[in-house]
Protein backbone atom coordinates (compact mmCIF):
# COMPACT_ATOMS: atom_id res chain seq x y z
CA UNK A 1 0.00 0.00 0.00
CA UNK A 2 1.45 3.36 -0.93
CA UNK A 3 -1.57 5.35 0.21
CA UNK A 4 -2.52 6.64 -3.26
CA UNK A 5 -5.24 9.27 -3.39
CA UNK A 6 -6.35 10.53 -6.80
CA UNK A 7 -3.31 9.02 -8.55
CA UNK A 8 -0.64 10.43 -6.25
CA UNK A 9 0.91 8.91 -3.16
CA UNK A 10 0.25 10.36 0.27
CA UNK A 11 3.91 11.39 0.40
CA UNK A 12 3.54 13.21 -2.92
CA UNK A 13 0.51 15.03 -1.53
CA UNK A 14 2.67 16.32 1.33
CA UNK A 15 5.40 17.32 -1.13
CA UNK A 16 2.97 19.24 -3.33
CA UNK A 17 1.62 21.04 -0.26
CA UNK A 18 5.14 21.98 0.89
CA UNK A 19 6.35 23.12 -2.49
CA UNK A 20 4.87 26.61 -2.44
CA UNK A 21 6.14 27.24 1.06
CA UNK A 22 9.59 25.96 0.09
CA UNK A 23 9.76 28.18 -2.99
CA UNK A 24 9.28 31.28 -0.87
CA UNK A 25 12.85 30.74 0.30
CA UNK A 26 14.07 31.42 -3.23
CA UNK A 27 12.74 34.97 -2.76
CA UNK A 28 14.16 35.44 0.74
CA UNK A 29 16.41 32.56 1.65
CA UNK A 30 16.29 31.31 5.23
CA UNK A 31 17.08 27.67 4.51
CA UNK A 32 20.36 27.59 6.40
CA UNK A 33 21.52 29.35 9.53
CA UNK A 34 23.57 31.85 7.57
CA UNK A 35 20.11 33.42 7.06
CA UNK A 36 21.38 35.56 4.20
CA UNK A 37 17.87 36.40 2.96
CA UNK A 38 18.95 36.78 -0.66
CA UNK A 39 16.53 36.71 -3.58
CA UNK A 40 17.89 33.72 -5.46
CA UNK A 41 15.39 34.06 -8.31
CA UNK A 42 16.61 37.53 -9.23
CA UNK A 43 20.22 36.34 -9.16
CA UNK A 44 21.34 37.52 -5.74
CA UNK A 45 23.86 35.21 -4.16
CA UNK A 46 24.46 34.28 -0.57
CA UNK A 47 27.42 32.42 0.87
CA UNK A 48 26.52 29.19 -0.95
CA UNK A 49 26.06 31.01 -4.31
CA UNK A 50 23.10 28.75 -5.15
CA UNK A 51 20.38 30.02 -7.47
CA UNK A 52 16.88 28.66 -7.99
CA UNK A 53 18.01 25.39 -9.56
CA UNK A 54 19.78 22.39 -8.07
CA UNK A 55 22.37 20.35 -9.92
CA UNK A 56 23.56 16.80 -9.38
CA UNK A 57 27.28 16.44 -9.98
CA UNK A 58 27.53 12.75 -9.15
CA UNK A 59 25.05 9.92 -8.93
CA UNK A 60 25.88 6.36 -8.12
CA UNK A 61 24.93 3.31 -6.09
CA UNK A 62 27.27 2.94 -3.14
CA UNK A 63 27.87 0.30 -0.50
CA UNK A 64 30.11 2.28 1.83
CA UNK A 65 27.31 3.90 3.79
CA UNK A 66 25.86 2.68 7.09
CA UNK A 67 25.14 -1.04 6.81
CA UNK A 68 21.38 -0.67 7.30
CA UNK A 69 21.22 1.62 4.25
CA UNK A 70 23.28 -0.19 1.65
CA UNK A 71 23.15 -0.43 -1.31
CA UNK A 72 22.10 3.21 -1.55
CA UNK A 73 21.57 5.42 -4.60
CA UNK A 74 23.40 8.63 -3.76
CA UNK A 75 22.61 11.94 -5.46
CA UNK A 76 25.40 14.46 -4.89
CA UNK A 77 24.11 18.01 -5.15
CA UNK A 78 26.59 20.76 -5.86
CA UNK A 79 26.78 23.83 -3.61
CA UNK A 80 27.37 24.03 0.13
CA UNK A 81 26.83 26.44 3.01
CA UNK A 82 30.01 25.38 4.81
CA UNK A 83 33.66 25.35 3.70
CA UNK A 84 35.23 22.53 5.65
CA UNK A 85 38.94 22.63 4.90
CA UNK A 86 39.11 18.82 4.78
CA UNK A 87 36.14 18.37 2.40
CA UNK A 88 36.50 15.21 0.37
CA UNK A 89 34.19 16.63 -2.30
CA UNK A 90 36.65 19.50 -2.77
CA UNK A 91 35.90 22.44 -5.06
CA UNK A 92 33.31 20.68 -7.27
CA UNK A 93 30.96 20.21 -4.37
CA UNK A 94 31.02 23.94 -3.54
CA UNK A 95 30.16 25.15 -7.04
CA UNK A 96 26.36 25.07 -7.52
CA UNK A 97 26.80 25.35 -11.28
CA UNK A 98 28.35 21.89 -11.47
CA UNK A 99 26.33 18.93 -12.71
CA UNK A 100 23.06 18.05 -14.34
CA UNK A 101 19.85 19.91 -13.61
CA UNK A 102 17.66 18.19 -11.03
CA UNK A 103 14.16 17.55 -12.38
CA UNK A 104 11.39 15.06 -11.63
CA UNK A 105 12.27 13.21 -14.82
CA UNK A 106 15.87 12.93 -13.79
CA UNK A 107 14.91 11.73 -10.31
CA UNK A 108 12.56 9.13 -11.80
CA UNK A 109 15.40 7.84 -14.00
CA UNK A 110 17.73 7.64 -11.01
CA UNK A 111 15.14 5.75 -8.98
CA UNK A 112 14.76 3.22 -11.79
CA UNK A 113 18.52 2.95 -12.23
CA UNK A 114 19.01 2.57 -8.49
CA UNK A 115 16.43 -0.19 -8.26
CA UNK A 116 18.11 -2.03 -11.12
CA UNK A 117 21.26 -2.07 -9.00
CA UNK A 118 19.28 -3.19 -5.94
CA UNK A 119 19.50 0.11 -4.11
CA UNK A 120 17.23 0.18 -1.05
CA UNK A 121 16.87 3.94 -0.93
CA UNK A 122 17.71 7.21 -2.55
CA UNK A 123 20.04 9.45 -0.59
CA UNK A 124 20.39 13.21 -0.92
CA UNK A 125 23.94 14.29 -0.17
CA UNK A 126 26.11 17.23 -1.10
CA UNK A 127 27.61 19.62 -1.11
CA UNK A 128 24.64 20.26 1.12
CA UNK A 129 21.04 19.36 0.23
CA UNK A 130 19.53 21.86 2.69
CA UNK A 131 20.27 24.80 0.39
CA UNK A 132 18.29 23.03 -2.36
CA UNK A 133 15.19 21.99 -0.42
CA UNK A 134 12.72 23.71 -2.83
CA UNK A 135 14.23 22.02 -5.90
CA UNK A 136 14.36 18.67 -4.14
CA UNK A 137 10.74 18.94 -2.97
CA UNK A 138 9.71 19.86 -6.52
CA UNK A 139 11.57 16.90 -7.99
CA UNK A 140 10.11 14.50 -5.41
CA UNK A 141 6.58 15.83 -5.87
CA UNK A 142 6.70 15.01 -9.57
CA UNK A 143 8.25 11.57 -9.15
CA UNK A 144 5.99 8.62 -8.38
CA UNK A 145 8.74 6.00 -8.42
CA UNK A 146 10.16 6.92 -5.03
CA UNK A 147 12.28 4.63 -2.96
CA UNK A 148 12.67 5.45 0.75
CA UNK A 149 14.48 8.77 1.17
CA UNK A 150 17.66 9.40 3.15
CA UNK A 151 18.78 12.94 3.94
CA UNK A 152 22.49 13.34 4.68
CA UNK A 153 23.23 16.81 5.90
CA UNK A 154 25.60 18.99 7.92
CA UNK A 155 22.50 19.94 9.97
CA UNK A 156 23.28 23.63 9.76
CA UNK A 157 19.78 24.30 8.47
CA UNK A 158 17.10 26.51 10.02
CA UNK A 159 14.04 25.30 11.89
CA UNK A 160 11.98 26.58 8.95
CA UNK A 161 14.10 24.56 6.54
CA UNK A 162 13.74 21.35 8.52
CA UNK A 163 10.00 21.92 8.88
CA UNK A 164 9.71 21.68 5.10
CA UNK A 165 11.04 18.12 5.31
CA UNK A 166 8.62 16.87 7.97
CA UNK A 167 7.10 13.56 6.91
CA UNK A 168 9.09 13.38 3.69
CA UNK A 169 12.31 11.80 4.90
CA UNK A 170 12.72 8.23 6.13
CA UNK A 171 16.22 8.51 7.56
CA UNK A 172 18.27 11.57 8.49
CA UNK A 173 22.05 11.28 8.62
CA UNK A 174 23.67 14.17 10.46
CA UNK A 175 27.33 15.01 10.11
CA UNK A 176 28.28 16.27 13.57
CA UNK A 177 31.68 17.66 12.64
CA UNK A 178 32.88 19.88 15.48
CA UNK A 179 32.43 19.82 19.23
CA UNK A 180 33.07 23.54 19.78
CA UNK A 181 32.49 26.80 17.93
CA UNK A 182 36.14 27.84 17.73
CA UNK A 183 37.12 24.78 15.69
CA UNK A 184 34.03 25.17 13.50
CA UNK A 185 34.92 28.80 12.79
CA UNK A 186 38.57 28.10 12.07
CA UNK A 187 38.10 25.00 9.92
CA UNK A 188 34.65 25.42 8.33
CA UNK A 189 34.14 29.19 8.46
CA UNK A 190 30.89 29.03 10.37
CA UNK A 191 29.57 30.66 13.56
CA UNK A 192 27.33 29.29 16.33
CA UNK A 193 27.87 25.81 14.99
CA UNK A 194 27.29 23.74 18.12
CA UNK A 195 24.11 25.49 19.19
CA UNK A 196 22.56 25.15 15.74
CA UNK A 197 23.49 21.53 15.13
CA UNK A 198 22.50 20.29 18.59
CA UNK A 199 19.18 22.14 18.33
CA UNK A 200 18.45 20.48 14.99
CA UNK A 201 19.48 17.04 16.20
CA UNK A 202 17.17 17.39 19.19
CA UNK A 203 14.30 18.47 16.94
CA UNK A 204 14.70 15.70 14.37
CA UNK A 205 15.40 12.77 16.73
CA UNK A 206 11.82 12.32 18.02
CA UNK A 207 10.31 12.60 14.54
CA UNK A 208 12.33 10.31 12.28
CA UNK A 209 15.07 7.72 12.14
CA UNK A 210 18.31 9.59 12.85
CA UNK A 211 21.92 8.47 12.52
CA UNK A 212 24.75 10.74 13.66
CA UNK A 213 28.10 10.59 11.95
CA UNK A 214 31.38 11.95 13.16
CA UNK A 215 34.59 11.97 11.16
CA UNK A 216 37.45 11.80 13.64
CA UNK A 217 39.87 14.61 12.93
CA UNK A 218 43.51 14.30 13.96
CA UNK A 219 44.28 16.56 16.89
CA UNK A 220 40.58 17.10 17.70
CA UNK A 221 39.90 14.29 20.11
CA UNK A 222 39.64 16.46 23.22
CA UNK A 223 38.19 19.63 21.70
CA UNK A 224 35.68 18.07 19.29
CA UNK A 225 35.19 14.36 19.73
CA UNK A 226 34.79 14.27 23.51
CA UNK A 227 32.22 17.09 23.65
CA UNK A 228 30.25 15.39 20.88
CA UNK A 229 30.04 12.01 22.59
CA UNK A 230 29.37 13.71 25.93
CA UNK A 231 26.46 15.56 24.36
CA UNK A 232 25.22 12.44 22.59
CA UNK A 233 25.32 10.34 25.74
CA UNK A 234 23.42 13.03 27.63
CA UNK A 235 20.76 13.99 25.09
CA UNK A 236 20.59 11.31 22.39
CA UNK A 237 21.95 8.15 24.02
CA UNK A 238 19.96 5.75 21.83
CA UNK A 239 20.67 7.42 18.49
CA UNK A 240 23.15 5.37 16.45
CA UNK A 241 26.58 6.95 16.13
CA UNK A 242 28.84 6.16 13.20
CA UNK A 243 32.42 7.07 14.03
CA UNK A 244 34.44 7.38 10.85
CA UNK A 245 38.16 6.76 11.16
CA UNK A 246 39.19 7.21 7.52
CA UNK A 247 40.23 10.86 7.65
CA UNK A 248 42.58 11.90 4.86
CA UNK A 249 43.97 15.41 4.34
CA UNK A 250 42.02 16.70 1.33
CA UNK A 251 41.24 20.06 -0.28
CA UNK A 252 42.65 22.78 2.00
CA UNK A 253 43.32 20.60 5.03
CA UNK A 254 47.04 21.27 4.88
CA UNK A 255 46.37 24.90 5.83
CA UNK A 256 45.81 23.55 9.32
CA UNK A 257 48.87 21.99 10.89
CA UNK A 258 47.03 19.26 12.80
CA UNK A 259 45.01 18.21 9.75
CA UNK A 260 48.03 17.49 7.52
CA UNK A 261 48.25 13.76 8.29
CA UNK A 262 45.84 10.83 8.26
CA UNK A 263 44.36 9.77 11.58
CA UNK A 264 46.53 7.37 13.55
CA UNK A 265 45.11 3.88 13.79
CA UNK A 266 45.21 3.73 17.58
CA UNK A 267 43.34 7.04 17.87
CA UNK A 268 40.39 5.58 16.00
CA UNK A 269 40.32 2.46 18.15
CA UNK A 270 40.46 4.35 21.42
CA UNK A 271 37.78 6.81 20.27
CA UNK A 272 35.40 3.98 19.43
CA UNK A 273 36.14 2.28 22.76
CA UNK A 274 35.38 5.53 24.57
CA UNK A 275 31.98 5.90 22.88
CA UNK A 276 31.11 2.31 23.76
CA UNK A 277 32.15 2.90 27.37
CA UNK A 278 29.64 5.74 27.46
CA UNK A 279 26.97 3.32 26.33
CA UNK A 280 26.48 4.85 22.90
CA UNK A 281 25.14 2.76 20.04
CA UNK A 282 28.23 2.72 17.84
CA UNK A 283 27.44 1.44 14.37
CA UNK A 284 29.37 0.70 11.18
CA UNK B 1 29.96 17.23 -15.97
CA UNK B 2 29.07 13.66 -16.82
CA UNK B 3 28.32 11.10 -14.14
CA UNK B 4 26.32 8.53 -16.09
CA UNK B 5 28.58 5.56 -15.42
CA UNK B 6 30.17 6.56 -12.16
CA UNK B 7 28.42 3.83 -10.23
CA UNK B 8 31.29 1.52 -11.08
CA UNK B 9 34.00 3.86 -9.77
CA UNK B 10 35.43 3.54 -6.28
CA UNK B 11 38.33 5.44 -4.80
CA UNK B 12 40.86 3.45 -2.82
CA UNK B 13 43.58 5.06 -0.73
CA UNK B 14 46.24 2.89 0.87
CA UNK B 15 48.04 4.46 3.81
CA UNK B 16 51.70 3.70 4.53
CA UNK B 17 50.74 1.55 7.52
CA UNK B 18 48.58 -0.66 5.29
CA UNK B 19 45.18 0.74 6.18
CA UNK B 20 42.80 1.05 3.26
CA UNK B 21 40.38 3.98 2.94
CA UNK B 22 37.57 3.39 0.51
CA UNK B 23 35.16 5.98 -0.92
CA UNK B 24 32.16 5.32 -3.13
CA UNK B 25 32.49 1.57 -2.73
CA UNK B 26 30.56 -0.75 -5.01
CA UNK B 27 29.72 -4.28 -3.88
CA UNK B 28 32.21 -5.72 -6.35
CA UNK B 29 35.04 -3.64 -4.91
CA UNK B 30 34.09 -4.70 -1.39
CA UNK B 31 34.21 -8.34 -2.49
CA UNK B 32 37.59 -7.82 -4.14
CA UNK B 33 39.02 -6.19 -1.03
CA UNK B 34 37.56 -8.92 1.13
CA UNK B 35 39.54 -11.47 -0.84
CA UNK B 36 42.74 -9.49 -0.16
CA UNK B 37 42.09 -8.21 3.36
CA UNK B 38 40.92 -11.54 4.71
CA UNK B 39 40.93 -10.52 8.37
CA UNK B 40 38.85 -7.36 8.11
CA UNK B 41 35.72 -7.99 10.17
CA UNK B 42 34.02 -4.72 9.24
CA UNK B 43 34.31 -5.59 5.56
CA UNK B 44 33.04 -9.12 6.15
CA UNK B 45 30.03 -7.84 8.08
CA UNK B 46 29.18 -5.39 5.31
CA UNK B 47 29.40 -8.03 2.59
CA UNK B 48 27.36 -10.48 4.64
CA UNK B 49 24.58 -7.87 4.93
CA UNK B 50 24.66 -7.20 1.20
CA UNK B 51 24.50 -10.91 0.38
CA UNK B 52 21.63 -11.46 2.80
CA UNK B 53 19.72 -8.63 1.15
CA UNK B 54 20.49 -10.13 -2.24
CA UNK B 55 19.15 -13.54 -1.17
CA UNK B 56 16.01 -11.95 0.25
CA UNK B 57 15.45 -10.11 -3.04
CA UNK B 58 15.92 -13.33 -4.98
CA UNK B 59 13.54 -15.25 -2.73
CA UNK B 60 10.88 -12.56 -3.10
CA UNK B 61 11.35 -12.58 -6.89
CA UNK B 62 10.98 -16.36 -6.99
CA UNK B 63 7.84 -16.21 -4.86
CA UNK B 64 6.31 -13.70 -7.26
CA UNK B 65 7.15 -15.95 -10.24
CA UNK B 66 5.58 -19.01 -8.57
Amino acid sequence: MDGRIGGITSRQAVEVERLELARQHYRHCRLCERRCGVDRISGEQGFCKAGSEARVYRCRVECGEEVELIPSQLLYLSGCNLRCAFCIGEADSFDPQQGQLLTSGFLTQMNVKGRQQRAKNIQWVGGEPTIHIPAIVAAMAGCDQQMPVVWKSNFFGTIEGFALLDGMIDVFIADFKFGNDACARRIAGVDEYVQVVTRNLSQVAPKARLIVRHLLLPGHLECCYRPIIDWMSRYLPTVPLHIMTGYLPRWQATRHRELCSPLKHEVGDSAIALAKEKGLDVIM
Amino acid sequence: MSFADESSISEINILPDGRVCLFGASQQVLELLDSILVGDQALKHRIKCLRTAEQTDRAQYNRVRL
